[in-house]
């Protein structure tokens, strides 16, 4: 990413700027027309013909996002895009493909069955791509309330619901002073560095600037929200656990891909120079996201509820990879991302393929003796719980090795050694759901609800998490090659 | 310091000053509030314009456009946001039938 900031031959002004933004624009006119379908065409089956036509468009999108030759500043420098853009671009569409498959036909069983649904979904998905690729402060806060406001919304889709209006409402109150504190950073920022743009944020006399320091602190608070980071994760595991299980999914993925690229950005291309700051602020939330994500999740009996904590100690290791401030760390986090994109999707596809009385399953005691109902279930669930906790050779094992290899290389040992000993705390309630899964008597009012869509994304997340050695050479190529 | 501060030419100081203060009561709002759901709506509110208020004051003394401009996106999308807000809060209700915050306790642990 060191090229980014000479600005020599491809700056696309005025017209020519929406070359860039091709596949933004193809997505929002898509939006548009899919309400009008919505409204005016899609008679009967509302909710899967809607479902088709998002997949449908996402599938474009992500061609259009890896064919767009243009790439470079745009709209008066508001927006650029290079292959590390368009690599986390991808990733997020595939999340969200992933999703949209998932739900089509299990909308019923969540009570979502509203074709809103997809509009919200895709609505925050532009809001994603934008903020992946903003170059200036106000594309970044525009960009990140356009992905938080539909999912507010998504929280609380589940009319009837009590659970789900009390997620949606928390959600929305805590992420509305999040992106409060956002904009506080960034109002500082702009008084003292003199500029929203990052090419023009001027940090020469940054030692003794107290006022910039200030605006950091609140910037990064406000994306910590975002990532759900310890201190700030209260909101994480009473959204996670009241929204129907295939948003609690979106928002354990999408968005957290998004803001971590952003920190991304902002730590290796804006405040590259003050770096020792940001440094520490980044290695508070790490430890702390550590710490709480492991002995926060060990009482939980929620399925949902324990991911939230698990993804809280995942977001600090993740955290970690950025910490060491160098290339191999960048590789390291985005390797990280798409290994746990891929165990997300497993677990959830999972989750959502089973049901007790045409409820979707909640507590963890409904997992007992799925290893006699489900053997099949009850295995791949094991794999995805030994790859969370690390254990060789799955795939959760690699993206730490190369983590915590970053780490060392730095010199922070101490960090390092904070990481596994968490890591081996976390281990426990990994193998809690094992034990209950394998060793406790048998509940036999759960149902087995697998869709075609459902056994695809857990076999394919498998054969990601069980061989990603082979794999390996392959992602790493495609990190090396959009880290250029 | 503080005879600077008192002089009777306003500086961008105090306007930093006012505006922190705002911002800072709108977040005391959202944190103290014991009573009522759409008092922390209000706080949110008084948030963003403390964040407002700082943007244009920089503006003004720096000669340069942008701060405004931001200014002018923040009031839309904080119209945006208290729109989803209420909306939410409506079906809320419909589901409880009271917006105290004491009642939003049914997800804790």
């Amino acid at each position: 990413m060191s090229r980014n900031l000479t600005k020599d031959n491809y700056n696309l002004d005025g017209i020519d700027g929406f070359l860039v933004g091709i596949p933004e624009f193809f997505l929002f006119c898509a939006i548009l027309l899919l309400i009008t379908l919505n409204i005016y065409y899609f008679k009967s089956k509302q909710f899967k013909n809607s479902s088709k036509f998002s997949i449908f468009v996402i599938f474009i999108t992500a061609i259009l996002v890896l064919f767009n030759p243009y790439h470079g500043f745009a709209f008066n420098d508001l927006v650029f895009i290079d292959q590390f853009n368009k690599f986390m671009k991808c990733l997020i569409l595939l999340s969200i493909f992933f999703i949209l498959i998932m739900t089509k036909n299990k909308s019923e069983i969540e009570g979502i069955n509203y074709p809103e649904f997809n509009v919200l979904v895709l609505l925050s998905t532009c809001g994603m791509m934008i903020a992946a690729s903003s170059n200036s402060l106000m594309t970044l806060y525009l960009a990140i309330e356009l992905q938080s406001l539909p999912i507010y919304v998504l929280c609380a889709l589940r009319k009837n619901n009590l659970k789900s209006s009390e997620s949606g409402l928390k959600y929305f109150v805590l992420g509305a002073l999040s992106s409060g504190f956002l904009l506080f950073g960034i109002s500082l920022i702009y008084g003292f560095a003199g500029s929203v743009n990052y090419n023009d944020i001027n940090l020469n006399d940054i030692s003794s600037n107290l006022g910039l320091n200030f605006g950091l602190v609140f910037l990064i608070s406000g994306i910590a929200f975002k990532i759900s980071a310890a201190p700030f994760h209260m909101w994480a595991p009473d959204v996670y656990e009241g929204s129907p299980s295939p948003i609690t999914l979106l928002i354990a993925s999408a968005p957290k891909i998004t803001a971590i690229t952003v920190l991304m950005i902002l730590t290796f291309k804006v405040f590259k120079k003050i770096n020792y700051h940001w440094d520490d602020l980044l290695i508070v939330l790490c430890i702390t996201s550590m710490i709480v994500g492991s002995i926060g999740a060990i009482i939980q009996s929620n399925i949902k509820r324990l991911l939230a904590y698990s993804s809280i100690a995942h977001i600090g290791f993740i955290l970690l990879g950025l910490v060491s401030f160098s290339k191999s760390g960048l590789s390291a986090v985005m390797l990280y991302l798409i290994i746990y994109l891929f165990l997300l999707i497993g677990v959830f596809s999972i989750i959502l393929s089973l049901k007790k009385e045409d409820q979707p399953i909640e507590a963890l005691s409904d997992l007992k003796g799925l290893s006699v109902n489900f053997p099949h279930l009850s295995i791949s669930l094991l794999i995805f719980m030994f790859s969370m906790a690390g254990i060789p050779p799955l795939s959760g094992f690699f993206g730490k090795w190369f983590v915590f290899f970053a780490v060392v290389e730095k010199g922070f040992y101490s960090l390092a050694v904070i990481g596994v000993i968490f890591s081996v705390i976390s281990a426990f309630y990994y193998l809690k759901i094992i034990k209950i899964m394998y060793f406790e008597g048998s509940e036999d009012q759960v149902v087995l609800d697998q869709t075609l869509e459902l056994k695809f994304s857990m076999y394919l997340s498998l054969i990601i998490t069980c061989f990603i050695f082979l794999f390996l050479p392959f992602f790493q190529g495609l990190i090396t090659k959009s880290l250029l | 310091m503080i005879a600077n501060f008192l002089s009777s030419e306003i500086k961008m100081q105090h306007y930093l000053v006012l505006s922190t203060l705002i911002f800072l009561l709108g977040v005391t709002g959202i944190f103290l509030n014991r009573k009522n759901v759409i008092t922390i709506l209000m706080s949110i509110e008084l948030m963003l314009l403390g964040v407002n208020f700082n943007f244009i004051a920089f503006s003004f003394f720096m000669d340069s456009i942008s701060g405004q401009i931001f200014s002018l996106f923040i009031l839309t999308v904080v119209a945006a946001e208290a729109a989803i807000g209420l909306a939410i809060l409506v079906v809320f209700f419909r589901n409880k039938g009271s917006i105290d915050v004491k009642d939003i306790n049914l997800l804790k642990g």
